[in-house]
C-alpha cells in the first residue's frame, strides 16, 4: 500500500490516477501505422510459410515448429499431404489403427507361458511391455491398436480375431480421453490438430442392442481412393456428417485457410474452442455424463465382450486408464457396471494418480516407472483372477 | 460475459453502435442497460443486489449530503428495487440462458413458474421499502445533522459489508469455527450454507462505499437521479474486477460533456489489443504450466516450486492488468477515461513502490478509506506500523475468503513495516534509471515471488510444504512443470520490451513517440501473438473474477 508522508487525502491526489491520453495520435498516423501493421502481418505470414514449410515428403518427419504451423491446417488438406501414392510413400500415422488390414492368425504359445492379447493404443501396449518384462511367464501379443483408440476400436477389432489360438487372457485397454469417441466414426476431427486418419465402426444402441455404422472407409487403401474420387470423397463426409459428433466443416474440409499461416493459427484458435466445448458435454470435473448415451454404449460394449470372452473360454480383463484431467473418474463411470457383470478390471488412478503431475512425461504418456510399477501390480491382479478362474498355472 | 469471449465481441459492437448513434441524453440509458445485460450474463438474481447496493447507496448518500429525498427520488428507488426483486427474483430465468451462444434463443415458457424463494425475498423487500417509507420523516426531521449523517453512514456501511459478508465471507467463519470446535468435539458445519458468490461484488461495493463516504467528508455533492447513480455502479467496463472507480472520479464524467475523438477511440483500440495480448497470450498460457505444479497431489520439487511460482507471478500481472487495460480501452471507445490500476508494477524495487504500481486502485481505496480513517501515520511509529498491518490484512482478506489470502496480506503489511523501518520512507522517489533498478528490482522480484506462492497456494498445507522445500530442500531439481507453449515463450520477451519502452516513455501509450513504422510492428506483433495464444486454446476465467 502507498505509503504517505501526510494523511490529508485530497480528492485532487485521488484523481492523479487517472491514466494519461497521449494527445496527437492523428488519423494519418495511425492510419499508416495500420498499413505497415498489416504489411508487417503479410510479411510475417510468408516468413512462416517459407521457413516453417511442412516436408514434401509424408515419410519424413517434420519439426516441431513445422508441426506447430501445421496444426491449423485442414483436416482433408493433413491427410492429402500425408497419403501417398503407395503405402511406401505414406507417413507412418496413416498407415496405424486400420481394422481391415489387422485380421490376425494368432500363432500357438510358447509352452508354459499365458498369452494375452492386448488391444488398444500406446498406454496399454506400453503398460502390457512392462509385464511382459517384469514376468517370462507372460507372453504379450500386441494388436496393432490405433493411436488414441476408443474402446469402440479395440471391440471391433477383438470381434474380429477369430480362429485358432486364440490368447488365453484378453487385456483391453479403455483410454479416459478417448472415451466419447465411442460416438464417432474416426478420431480425425477431434485430433483435428494431428489427426490419425483410421476408422472404426460406431455403435448404437437401439432397443438395448448394439448396432454397428460401418464406415464407408474402412482401410487406408479405401482412403487413398475416396480422396481421389470426388464422390466417394463426398459420401465419406456426408456419413462423417452424420455419425461423428466432432464432425466441423470448417476444421474437416479444405480450404483457402489452408494456405495462410496465420488463418491456419485462426483455425486452430476455432479448433481448440470447437473440442474443449466438445469435451465438456462428455466430461466435466465431476466425472463423465452419459449425454448422448455415451456411458450406455460404453457399457453394452463391454457387455459384450464379456459375453464374447465367456464364449471363446477366455478371461476378459480392462485397464481402466485415467490419464491426465481424469482423476479416477472412469472407475467412476464404469466401476459400478463391471462390479455388476463381475468383468475383472484395473484402474490405474491409484498407483499412477492423473491428479500428479509426476505421474506423466511431456508427450502425456505414463513415465516408464511409473509403467513398472503398475505393470507390477496388474501381474499380481492378473495372476489372482487367472487363479481364481481355476486355470493351469503355468 | 467475459472479455475474452465471442458473446463480448458481439456485445461490444452493439452496445457502441447503440451508444455512438444515440442522442446525448440516451447515452447513458444505453450504458445502464448494456452494464445490466453484461452483469446479467452469469446470473440475472445477482441484479438485484446491485439494485440493493445501488438504491441504498443512493438513498444513504442524499440523507448524508442534503438531509431530504424529494418524493420522486424515494419512489424512483423503492420502485427500481422492488422491479428488480419482481423481475430477476420472482420471474424463474433457469431455463432462459444468454451464454455461451449469443444466438441461442432463449426459452421463456417457464419465465411465470414464480420461484418460492424469490417470493419470498420481494415481500420482504417490500416490507423493508414501506418501513422506509414510514421511518423517512422522522429520519429526515427529528434527527440533528450530525446524528443524522452518522446514522446514515452507517446505514450504508452495515448493509454493503453486511451483504459482502454473508456473500463472500460467511461460509468462511463458518468452516472456520467448525475446525476450531472441531477441537472439542462440537461441530458448526449445520450452519453451512449453499451461497454462491456473486461475480464482482468486492468491487461495486467497495466503489459504492468510496460515494457514501466521500459524500460524508464533503467531498462531492450526492447524486440527485438515480439514473446517473445507477450507471456509477453498473458501468460495465469496470463492473465486476475493477479498476475500483471512486465516485469523484467517474460521477463527473457520466454527467458531464461526453468526448469521444479519434484519439480515445485508437488509443482505447490499443489498450484492448494490449489487455487481449496480456490475457490470452500470457495469462492463458502459463495457467497450465502454474496449475500443473500448484494442483499436483504429487510432490512437487525446488525447481519446480521456483519456476511455477515466477509464471503465476507473470500470470496473474498479464491476467488482471490484461482485464484492466481491457476495460479501459473499452471505456476510452465509450469516451470515458478510468483511473490507472497497474504502473509496471515488477519494476518496483521495494514494497511501498510495489503497491504503488500494483492494483493502484485498490490499494489507493485502502489507503483513503482505511488507512488513514485508522489514523495513517500521524500517531508515531508503532502506531503507524499497526494500521499499516491492519490494512493490508484487511486488503489481504478482501481478496478471498481463505487463510492465504490473510496470509499473503500479513505478509505483505509485514515488507511495508520492515521496509519502513529499515529505510523510511525517504527512498519513495527511486531513479528512473533501468541499469540503476534492475539488481533491486530482481531482489524485490523474489519477495514478491514468495507472496504469489502464499497467494496461489491451495492449502495451508501446501504453504508450508513448499516454503519447506523452497528453504532447506534442493535435492529434487527434476523438473515435471508443464512447458509453456510456444506462443507464450515467444510473447514474453515481446512484453518485457513493451514495458521496457513503457518505463522509458512513462506512458503505456509510447508507440506515438516512436517511428510510425515501429508503431505498426507493434500492432502486427500484438496480433500475431494473440493469434499464437488464442490458437493453444487454454482459456481461462479471469483470475479476479472470483474476489
Amino acid at each position: 500500500m502507498a505509503d504517505h508522508s501526510s494523511s490529508s487525502i485530497s480528492n485532487s491526489e485521488s484523481l492523479s490516477i487517472a491514466p494519461h491520453v497521449e494527445p496527437g495520435l492523428t488519423k494519418r498516423r495511425v492510419l499508416a501505422a495500420c498499413v505497415f501493421a498489416l504489411v508487417g502481418l503479410v510479411m510475417i505470414d510468408i516468413g512462416i510459410g517459407l521457413l516453417f514449410r511442412m516436408p514434401t515428403s509424408p515419410q519424413t518427419v517434420p519439426n516441431a515448429l513445422q508441426q506447430y504451423f501445421d496444426y491449423g491446417r485442414s483436416v482433408e488438406s493433413k491427410l492429402r499431404r500425408m497419403i501417398g501414392a503407395t503405402t511406401e510413400n505414406t507417413a507412418l500415422i496413416a498407415k496405424a489403427g486400420w481394422l481391415d488390414e489387422q485380421t490376425r492368425v494368432f500363432s500357438a504359445p510358447l509352452p508354459g507361458k499365458i498369452h494375452i492379447a492386448v488391444y488398444g493404443q500406446s498406454f496399454a501396449f506400453r503398460m502390457t511391455e512392462a509385464l511382459e518384462l517384469l514376468d517370462s511367464r507372460f507372453q504379450v501379443v500386441a494388436t496393432p491398436g490405433g493411436p488414441a483408440a476408443p474402446l469402440s476400436h479395440s471391440y471391433a477389432a477383438y470381434r474380429a480375431d477369430t480362429g485358432k489360438n486364440l490368447p488365453d487372457i484378453v487385456i483391453i485397454g479403455v483410454l479416459a480421453s478417448s472415451l466419447r469417441n465411442v460416438l464417432s466414426l474416426t478420431n480425425m476431427t477431434s485430433a483435428f490438430a494431428a489427426p490419425a486418419p483410421y476408422t472404426y465402426p460406431r455403435y448404437r444402441l437401439e432397443n438395448g442392442s448394439l448396432v454397428t455404422v460401418e464406415p464407408r472407409v474402412r482401410s487406408l487403401l479405401d482412403l487413398r481412393r475416396a480422396l481421389n474420387e470426388p464422390e466417394t470423397w463426398m459420401a465419406f463426409i456426408e456419413q462423417l456428417r452424420a455419425e461423428d459428433l466432432a464432425f466441423d466443416p470448417l476444421l474437416f474440409e479444405s480450404d483457402m485457410l489452408d494456405h495462410s499461416s496465420l488463418a491456419r493459427l485462426a483455425r486452430r484458435a476455432y479448433g481448440q474452442r470447437r473440442i474443449k466445448l466438445l469435451e465438456q458435454r462428455y466430461h466435466g470435473k465431476n466425472g463423465f455424463s452419459n449425454n448422448d448415451g455415451l456411458l450406455d454404449v460404453s457399457k453394452a460394449i463391454l457387455g459384450d465382450i464379456a459375453s464374447i470372452a465367456e464364449e471363446r473360454g477366455q478371461l476378459v480383463y480392462l485397464l481402466l486408464i485415467d490419464d491426465k484431467g481424469f482423476e479416477n473418474h472412469l472407475v467412476n463411470a464404469l466401476g459400478t457396471f463391471l462390479d455388476a457383470r463381475r468383468i475383472p478390471y484395473f484402474s490405474t488412478d491409484v498407483l499412477a494418480p492423473a491428479t500428479d503431475a509426476r505421474t506423466f512425461v511431456a508427450d502425456g504418456h505414463f513415465r516408464s516407472d511409473v509403467n513398472a510399477t503398475l505393470a507390477k501390480a496388474l501381474r499380481d491382479d492378473l495372476l489372482a483372477k487367472w487363479l481364481s478362474q481355476s486355470r493351469r498355472f503355468p | 460475459m467475459v472479455f475474452n469471449s465471442i458473446a463480448f465481441a458481439i456485445f461490444l459492437p452493439v452496445v457502441l453502435l447503440l451508444y455512438y448513434f444515440s442522442p446525448r441524453e440516451r447515452k447513458n440509458w444505453v450504458l445502464l442497460l448494456a452494464g445490466y445485460v453484461f452483469y446479467g450474463a452469469w446470473d440475472v438474481r445477482f441484479l438485484f443486489l446491485v439494485s440493493v447496493s445501488t438504491a441504498l447507496d443512493y438513498c444513504t448518500g442524499l440523507m448524508i449530503g442534503k438531509g431530504r429525498m424529494t418524493l420522486a427520488q424515494r419512489l424512483a428507488a423503492s420502485l427500481y428495487v422492488l422491479g428488480f426483486a419482481f423481475v430477476f427474483l420472482v420471474l424463474n430465468w433457469s431455463d432462459v440462458a444468454f451464454d455461451q451462444d449469443p444466438f441461442q434463443i432463449a426459452n421463456f415458457r417457464h419465465l411465470f413458474d414464480f420461484n418460492p424463494f424469490g417470493v419470498g425475498v420481494f415481500l420482504a423487500t417490500l416490507v423493508a421499502v414501506s418501513l422506509a417509507h414510514c421511518l423517512y420523516p422522522f429520519l429526515a426531521e427529528r434527527l440533528t445533522e450530525d446524528r443524522r449523517r452518522r446514522f446514515f453512514l452507517l446505514c450504508s456501511l452495515i448493509g454493503q459489508l453486511g451483504m459482502l459478508a454473508v456473500f463472500k465471507y460467511y461460509n468462511f467463519f463458518i468452516d472456520s469455527a467448525d475446525r476450531l470446535v472441531g477441537h472439542f468435539g462440537l461441530s458448526a458445519a449445520g450452519l453451512h450454507l449453499d451461497i454462491v458468490l456473486p461475480i464482482g461484488i468486492s468491487f461495486y461495493t467497495f466503489q459504492t462505499l468510496s460515494y457514501v463516504c466521500d459524500v460524508y467528508w464533503r467531498r462531492m455533492q450526492p447524486v440527485e437521479r438515480l439514473r446517473d447513480f445507477a450507471l456509477f455502479v453498473g458501468y460495465f467496463p469496470p463492473l465486476v474486477a475493477g479498476p475500483i472507480e471512486r465516485a469523484s472520479h467517474l460521477i463527473p464524467r457520466i454527467l458531464g460533456e461526453r468526448r469521444i475523438n479519434f484519439n480515445y477511440v485508437a488509443q482505447g483500440a490499443y489498450l484492448i489489443l494490449l489487455g487481449l495480448f496480456k490475457k490470452i497470450a500470457i495469462a492463458d498460457g502459463l495457467a497450465d504450466s502454474v496449475a500443473s505444479v500448484y494442483n499436483s497431489t504429487g510432490h512437487a520439487g525446488w525447481l519446480d516450486i521456483v519456476l511455477s511460482t515466477v509464471a503465476f507471478a507473470l500470470q496473474i500481472y498479464g491476467d488482471f492488468s490484461g482485464y484492466s487495460d481491457i476495460a479501459c480501452g473499452v471505456s476510452l471507445l465509450l469516451g470515458i477515461e478510468l483511473i490507472r490500476n497497474f504502473n509496471l508494477p515488477y519494476f518496483a524495487v521495494n514494497p511501498s513502490e510495489f503497491w504503488r504500481r500494483w492494483h493502484i486502485s485498490l490499494s489507493t481505496w485502502l489507503r483513503d478509506y482505511l488507512y488513514v480513517p485508522l489514523g495513517g501515520n500521524r500517531g508515531g511509529e508503532l502506531k503507524t506500523n499497526r494500521n499499516l498491518m491492519l490494512t493490508m490484512l484487511l486488503g489481504g482478506l478482501w481478496h478471498g475468503a481463505a487463510w492465504n489470502y490473510v496470509l499473503w496480506g500479513f505478509y505483505q503489511g509485514f515488507l511495508l513495516v520492515v521496509h519502513r523501518l529499515v529505510v523510511g520512507v525517504r527512498t519513495n522517489v527511486q531513479p528512473h534509471s533501468l541499469l540503476w533498478r534492475l539488481p533491486r528490482m530482481t531482489f524485490f522480484f523474489v519477495f514478491v515471488c514468495y507472496g504469489w506462492l502464499l497467494f496461489r497456494a491451495n492449502s495451508f498445507d501446501q504453504i508450508v510444504q513448499f516454503t519447506r522445500t523452497l528453504f532447506l530442500d534442493f535435492s529434487d531439481m527434476n523438473l515435471s512443470m508443464k512447458r509453456p507453449p510456444f506462443g507464450t515463450l515467444l510473447s514474453l520477451p515481446l512484453l518485457l520490451t513493451l514495458e521496457v519502452f513503457q518505463f522509458k516513455y512513462e506512458t503505456i501509450h509510447f508507440y506515438t513517440r516512436l517511428p510510425v513504422i515501429a508503431h505498426g510492428a507493434i500492432y502486427a506483433l500484438l496480433v500475431v501473438c494473440l493469434l499464437l495464444g488464442l490458437s493453444y486454446g487454454g482459456s481461462q476465467q479471469f483470475i479476479y473474477f472470483q474476489f
